[in-house]
């Protein structure tokens, strides 16, 4: 109730500015958590994927590197991305929610 | 004076101070929030688990992952001291103690990569630290889960229609899984069918054929185990099932009646001025309780509504990795707490205006005072659901507040247990699961209810202390003034180890005088009863070694950081510029 | 004497086959593959009429020579009005297959280079051996698809008895399967995720790649585990290592649940020999082994014996040679007496 208070002296008084914190709010109450669930779940599938098709870039040898590489040109800009995440140290208590 | 309103509105001023004053200025003293600062959101973007979040999204995420049983029943624990003392603990505790372990437990992750406990707590403590923690909270999360299980288990047979009802919810949350991810209805119009099943379900727990009542033994011995073996089979679902087309649109729908009912009791106690309803508790009934002595035991009861562990492991877990800036840390971390706090004064009002014979005249069943008490507060504007239909309301909204922290739960469990026992069996997806049921099954139908959270509450709350003592270390390590959250922090964990100590004792003494504090029917059975009792004892003295361990390490960890021999300070690696 | 073995010749097979639109020859270097197969084009595509290609992937361009035109590396060659040839070079495919793949990243990005690390990861899949099988198989399942041709007759590689062939098929559609799954996977908790920030979904590209792949590998598995429309050979000679092997192919081929079409006994010196004057006593004995190596093949194989060949005066090279052999590839005349 706090944060909400102060938010609106912050948002500016337009009444279109309470909505977009009221929705916020609601959003993030309601579905945040199960966004970030359905995220977190998808990023252990991609990894999944990550890994049989380009999991030799990790040293991983996988059968046959033929077809990955049709795979490859979308994968680009997740490289970088998936790779930090693999390596990512994660603990039991990154696994709450 | 009379009314209950007086003194929510008095927290409502402490609480106010608490943020504007006390935190604005514990703000430009410890933490010194820098906008400027790269937040781990913005260094390790990746869209999954790192990316800013907005403080309004990130504040609602934060309340709804906090506010659950804790500040709702607790009070009713305290309420044996009368409401005077509670009502101070949970302006007191939250003012000095709560908000700065959640705002806290924020900045601890944000200054730190992001990482949650576990590492940070190995980076302090070494390897023996984090294995206690993580020993620790196994532990925990048996007495959690006993502790929810019962409770749910309880409503179910003293409402009878709430399991009906509950079961409706439940429904309405597979139905809403299958609209949205199946069919691809947009959330709105499944939102609004989501509605409508649950007035349904509400309507229907109402009606004569729906109010399901079981009597399985003498008086219903054996009602509890029939309940609480239905809940397990549907927490096994729950862990089992994929998470959104069970567990997560359960979750999102039953948010709104949960919600709604928050609302409706905060609503009632602020208008009982007007409505008429006075206080009927006595504001002190005297130091020595029926669980306890007031100190430590009342700093226990009260678990989330003036201080709680478990936020601390919200907070940095994913709180802290979605965090935009860092000033909205505090109006996230501390905002979130002190509106909690309000949930439990509200719920402590909804006791305050029971009388002592009205909870006496429900004996074994005064567990449920609450639901009595939130009808009570809110009649004059919900009277036209009738008296059954909103204590069906009440009932079915704190099943599904417990249910669905509990489905989570029993997941946590089997996540850890996987960590903790890797490939053996133990770690195994279905045998941990169900080693996380059948264990807190157990405990549920054997340990009486205030047992069991006086012991939740202790592990709770040393939890807390724990992460107070991290958050210490990491001030001490970065030369900021440390002694606002080690007071607390100090304080935390010897009024929990005390409590624990205390709790394992009463055990002790009831078996010893050839009694026992195993609940009926099972404390006929000689051998068993004095086998669980020795069991509960074993839990209290585990979690009093593991807590005493962990305070050890941690005040060693403090002193090096003091000395300057903990390590390199993070804050050089974070690149601020 | 009694007669052991009178195949027939392989005319007989495809007349009982009509449906058959590939014809697979398998079987260790230098046994007369690539004699077989070519001889087989011919009669296919000269005598049956029907528009035929021809297939090898040999390095060491065996088509080339037999036919003694080069084919090497040049696409599809028509040598005889129906008769096509390709003799892909494994090599040149993957190199610019490779140099696709990086225009492509260049492309889709707007970049000038390929990430250097995303280069050097695409050009060390060169040194996977399985990366020249996969181009070859590729290769073959274009041309198929394509459907520009009545039949298709491939000489294989010689590596495996071309039987890795078809557990690279298996493998090859199990792994597409499985990727296909995981990325329907990934995309079904993407939507999710979309539906409730209440945002439309996106088209997966990948997914589109990964179908139009899983559907030209499927299509080439299913056809070449079609025993009516894929005819196997496997080539032999009568010698006693090459029964062996023909023993251990069998039994790969049934491990696959796959069956043989038949065999053809490459090389045979005609048993009157044996009776003629003036053959030389070395060949003399030669012959006698060979009639004893038959006698275990007709034991060992019967009637999958489809073909049997006889040794030529000379190499067998040259359209004229190529289509003396399809007369005894077709109608086989040799047999083994006991």
């Amino acid at each position: 109730m706090f944060g909400k208070k102060k938010g609106e002296t912050e948002a500016g008084q337009e009444k279109k500015g309470l909505m977009t914190i009221l929705k916020g709010v609601l959003y993030g109450m309601a579905s945040h958590g199960n966004v970030t669930a359905a995220l977190r779940t998808r990023m252990h599938l991609e990894h999944l994927f990550m890994f049989i098709t380009l999991g030799d870039m990790l040293g991983i040898p996988v059968l046959p590197p033929y077809y990955s590489l049709r795979i490859l040109p979308y994968a680009v800009p997740n490289i970088e991305s998936w790779k930090q995440r693999v390596f990512r140290e994660r603990d039991f208590t990154d696994a709450i929610y | 004076m009379n009314s209950p309103a007086f003194f929510v509105l008095l927290a409502l001023v402490g609480y106010a101070i608490a943020y504007w004053g006390y935190g604005k200025w514990f703000d430009r003293t410890v933490w010194k929030p820098d906008p400027k600062r790269t937040t781990p959101a913005h260094m390790y973007t990746d869209g999954v688990e790192y990316f800013p979040v907005s403080k309004y999204v990130l504040w609602g995420y934060q309340y709804k992952s906090i506010a659950a049983l804790g500040p709702i029943l607790g009070p009713f624990v305290a309420l044996q001291y009368g409401w005077a003392p509670a009502l101070a603990w949970i302006i007191l505790g939250n003012f000095f103690i709560g908000w700065l372990q959640d705002y806290g437990a924020i900045m601890l992750s944000v200054r730190n990569q992001g990482r949650s406990f576990g590492p940070i707590t190995y980076e302090f403590t070494g390897n023996t630290g984090r294995a206690t923690l993580l020993g620790f909270i196994l532990f925990y999360l048996l007495i959690i889960s006993a502790t929810f299980i019962f409770l749910i288990a309880r409503f179910w047979n003293i409402f009878p229609g709430a399991f009906a009802a509950t079961m409706g919810i439940i429904l309405t949350g597979v139905i809403v899984g299958q609209l949205m991810y199946r069919v691809r209805l947009g959330v709105g119009i499944t939102t609004l069918i989501a509605f409508v099943l649950m007035i349904a379900s509400f309507w229907i727990g109402t009606l004569e054929p729906f109010q399901w009542k079981v009597s399985l033994g003498e008086n219903g011995a054996y009602n509890i185990l029939f309940w609480s073996t239905l809940l397990a089979v549907f927490l096994y679902l729950a862990s089992i099932l994929p998470l959104p087309f069970f567990i997560q649109p359960i979750n999102y729908v039953s948010f709104f009646p949960a919600f709604a009912a928050v609302i409706f009791i905060l609503l009632g106690a602020l208008i009982t001025p007007f409505t008429g309803v006075t206080l009927a508790q006595p504001a002190f009934k005297g130091f020595m309780g029926t669980s306890g002595p007031m100190y430590p035991i009342l700093f226990v009861s009260i678990a989330c509504g003036a201080i709680s562990g478990w936020h601390s492991l919200v907070s940095s877990s994913s709180t802290a990795k979605q965090l935009d800036v860092e000033t909205d840390a505090h109006p996230i971390g501390a905002g979130a707490m002190l509106s909690e706090g309000l949930l439990a004064l509200a719920s402590l009002a909804a006791y305050m205006v029971l009388s002592q014979e009205e909870i006496q005249a429900l004996g074994s069943n005064n567990v449920a005072s609450w639901v009595y008490g939130a009808t009570l507060l809110t009649r004059p504007f919900l009277g036209w659901m009738g008296e059954n239909g909103m204590q069906l309301f009440y009932a079915t909204v704190l099943v599904i507040f417990a249910i669905t922290v509990q489905a989570l739960i029993t997941r946590f469990w089997r996540l850890v247990s996987a960590e903790v026992f890797g490939d053996s069996i133990l770690g195994q997806k279905h045998v941990a699961t169900l080693v996380g049921l059948l264990v807190p099954l157990v405990f549920a139908n054997t340990g009486t209810w205030s047992n069991l959270w006086l012991y939740f509450g202790g592990s709770n709350q040393l939890l807390a202390g724990l992460a107070l003592m991290l958050i210490t270390i990491h001030l001490a390590r970065v030369k900021e003034p440390s002694q606002f959250t080690l007071v607390p922090a100090v304080f935390m964990i010897v009024t929990t180890l005390a409590a624990i100590a205390w709790q394992a004792y009463d055990f002790y003494r009831t078996v010893v005088s050839g009694g026992t504090k195993v609940m009926a029917p099972w404390d006929q059975y000689k051998t068993f009863a004095l086998t669980m009792d020795i069991i509960f004892i074993g839990v209290g003295v585990v979690l009093f070694v593991l807590g005493l361990r962990m305070a050890l390490m941690t005040l060693r960890a403090y002193r090096a950081a003091r000395a300057g021999t903990l390590g390199t300070a993070p804050t050089a690696a974070t690149g601020d510029d | 004497m009694a007669v052991a073995l009178k195949p027939k010749g392989l005319l007989e097979y495809f007349e009982r086959h009509p449906e058959v639109e590939i014809v697979i020859f398998a079987g260790k270097g230098g046994l007369g593959k690539t004699t077989s197969s070519s001889s087989l084009a011919w009669y296919m595509s000269q005598v049956k009429k029907k528009r035929t290609l021809l297939f090898s992937t040999d390095p060491q361009a065996s088509l080339s020579d037999i036919w003694e035109q080069d084919f090497y590396g040049k696409g599809e060659v028509e040598v005889l009005p129906n008769l096509f040839v390709v003799e892909i070079d494994a090599d040149r495919r993957v190199a610019e297959y490779q140099a696709s793949v990086k225009q492509k990243i260049k492309d889709m990005y707007g970049l000038d280079q390929v990430p250097r690390e995303i280069e050097e990861y695409i050009d060390s899949t060169s040194a996977e051996p399985a990366m020249y099988e996969s181009a070859t198989y590729d290769a073959m399942a274009e041309l198929v698809a394509a459907k520009q041709y009545d039949i298709y007759i491939f000489d294989m590689p010689p590596f495996g008895h071309g039987v890795r062939m078809v557990a690279m098929a298996d493998i090859l559609s199990k792994w597409v399967e499985k990727i296909t799954e995981a990325r329907a996977k990934v995309a079904e908790y993407d939507a999710i995720a979309a539906t409730l920030k209440g945002e439309k979904g996106h088209e997966d590209a990948v997914m589109a790649e990964l179908i139009d792949i899983r559907n030209k590998i499927r299509a080439f598995t299913d056809l070449l585990t079609d025993r009516r429309r894929t005819a196997f050979f496997m080539v032999l000679i009568p010698e006693k290592m090459a029964i062996l092997d023909t023993e251990r192919a069998l039994q790969m081929f049934s491990a696959l649940g796959m069956e043989m079409s038949g065999l053809v006994v490459n090389q045979v010196y005609p048993a009157d020999l044996l009776t003629k004057e003036g053959t030389s006593d070395y060949l003399r004995n030669r012959v006698q082994m060979q009639q004893e190596h038959l006698r275990v093949i007709a034991e060992k194989f019967g009637d999958r014996v489809r073909a049997m060949v006889p040794m030529f005066t000379r190499e067998p090279k040259g359209r004229e040679m190529i289509e003396l052999a399809a007369r005894h590839l077709m109608q086989s005349e040799l047999m083994v007496e006991v």
